[in-house]
């Protein structure tokens, strides 16, 4: 909690690249090609964002990177599952 | 075994403050578990399509039941099941598969209308609605009802007769429950020809068009309905299980995630970073993004 207040700028940005991302998704839901290069670059602005978060807080360290780059590689692989295209 | 669990869920000394599950050698090891296991089931559905398939119970009677459910509730006369239609939809059907497209005018340029004339259908109005990968009956109707394009050929009064096939195949890379429903009226029964305002996602209009060309000396095709029917119905539905191996891992790690935020906090315990809630947020998104693609889809 303490985290969301100190941050809160940086979590509105997530819930705007999210929340964009979704409605795009959603708009574009029966072309599933379109839908999910909406996802696809949901997933690159979300770790852009951070990184760059993390980079003005002087926090960019390889382990952080690290880190981002294997969630988004375990949500890549739960896609997989997810969506049938 | 409790101690183990513990240091797996619960931030401690001994997973240094974090859950074990949430370490890079963990995250590494889910995976390539998972990665291996879609592998695996993808398969198994190559080599043992009846055990792990795509089960669908789609049928013709249950799809015109609902289709004039909804003219009904609309104020609009049912449509008659037509055999000209029906093997319309069939060969629609078995072009899609065999030329691997999913799109209303084939790669060479067939339109549906073609299909329709050469089953010996002779149309004033003609109209397609398609559907791929749902499960039932009701969820490809309601897809086509929650589209404003389809939704108006569905409840067209421009038509009178309709035809469908339900076939299983692969379609574009994926083993897939396909559904074609053609809508026509007779080129004597219908409307005003100058009333025509019908729209796609597929309709047409050949009221301009001589009723003998339409004819030519095309044999009419007998149909036998039961063949107009998913048969495929395997033990365990391949979609399904992939949507909920998904869905249960995604909630499995926002689960852990908020476990160990929320213990972290309680604790008062300083980590150098915590990116919980921006994860948390990333598993959401997709779980969202996979509710609202859902399993379906319609042209």
């Amino acid at each position: 909690m303490k985290n969301l207040q100190k941050h809160f700028g940086h979590y509105l940005i997530y819930l705007f690249i999210f929340g964009g991302g979704l409605l795009l998704v959603f708009l574009n839901k029966q072309t599933t090609s379109i839908a999910m290069s909406y996802l696809f670059v949901t997933v690159i602005l979300y770790f852009t964002w951070s990184m760059v978060h993390h980079y003005v807080n002087h926090q960019l360290h390889p382990r952080v990177v690290f880190e981002y780059i294997l969630v988004i590689m375990l949500g890549v692989v739960l896609s997989f599952f997810l969506f049938q295209v | 075994m409790r101690d183990f669990l513990h240091h797996l869920f619960i931030p401690r000394a001994s997973n240094k403050h974090r859950s074990k599950l949430l370490h890079h050698d963990a995250l590494f090891l889910a995976i390539a578990v998972l990665f291996a296991g879609f592998i695996f089931i993808q398969g198994m559905h190559r080599e043992y399509p009846a055990v792990l398939g795509d089960a669908a119970s789609v049928t013709v009677d249950d799809l015109l039941k609902y289709t004039n459910l909804q003219r009904q509730i609309n104020g609009l006369p049912a449509l008659k099941l037509n055999n000209d239609l029906n093997h319309a939809a069939q060969m629609k059907g078995k072009d899609m598969f065999a030329k691997d497209y999913w799109a209303h005018v084939s790669p060479d340029g067939t339109t549906p209308w073609v299909f329709i004339k050469n089953s010996g259908y002779n149309y004033q109005y003609a109209g397609e609605n398609l559907a791929r990968g749902y499960d039932t009956s009701t969820s490809v109707v309601d897809a086509w009802m929650h589209s404003v394009e389809h939704r108006d050929n569905l409840l067209s009064p421009h038509y009178t007769d309709i035809g469908f096939s339900v076939q299983t195949g692969t379609l574009v890379g994926y083993n897939t429950v396909l559904v074609v429903q053609e809508f026509g009226s007779p080129y004597a029964v219908g409307g005003d020809s100058a009333s025509t305002g019908q729209v796609p996602p597929y309709a047409a209009s050949n009221a301009s068009e001589p009723k003998e060309a339409l004819m030519g000396d095309i044999k009419k095709p007998t149909i036998d309905l039961s063949a107009a029917k998913s048969s495929s119905q395997p033990l365990v539905d391949l979609t399904s299980l992939k949507r909920n191996i998904s869905f249960f891992f995604i909630l499995f790690f926002i689960a852990v995630l908020a476990l160990d935020a929320l213990i972290i906090e309680r604790k008062n315990i300083v980590r150098a970073f915590s990116h919980n809630l921006d994860h948390m947020f990333f598993f959401a998104f997709i779980l969202l993004a996979g509710i609202l693609i859902g399993r379906g889809f319609i042209l």
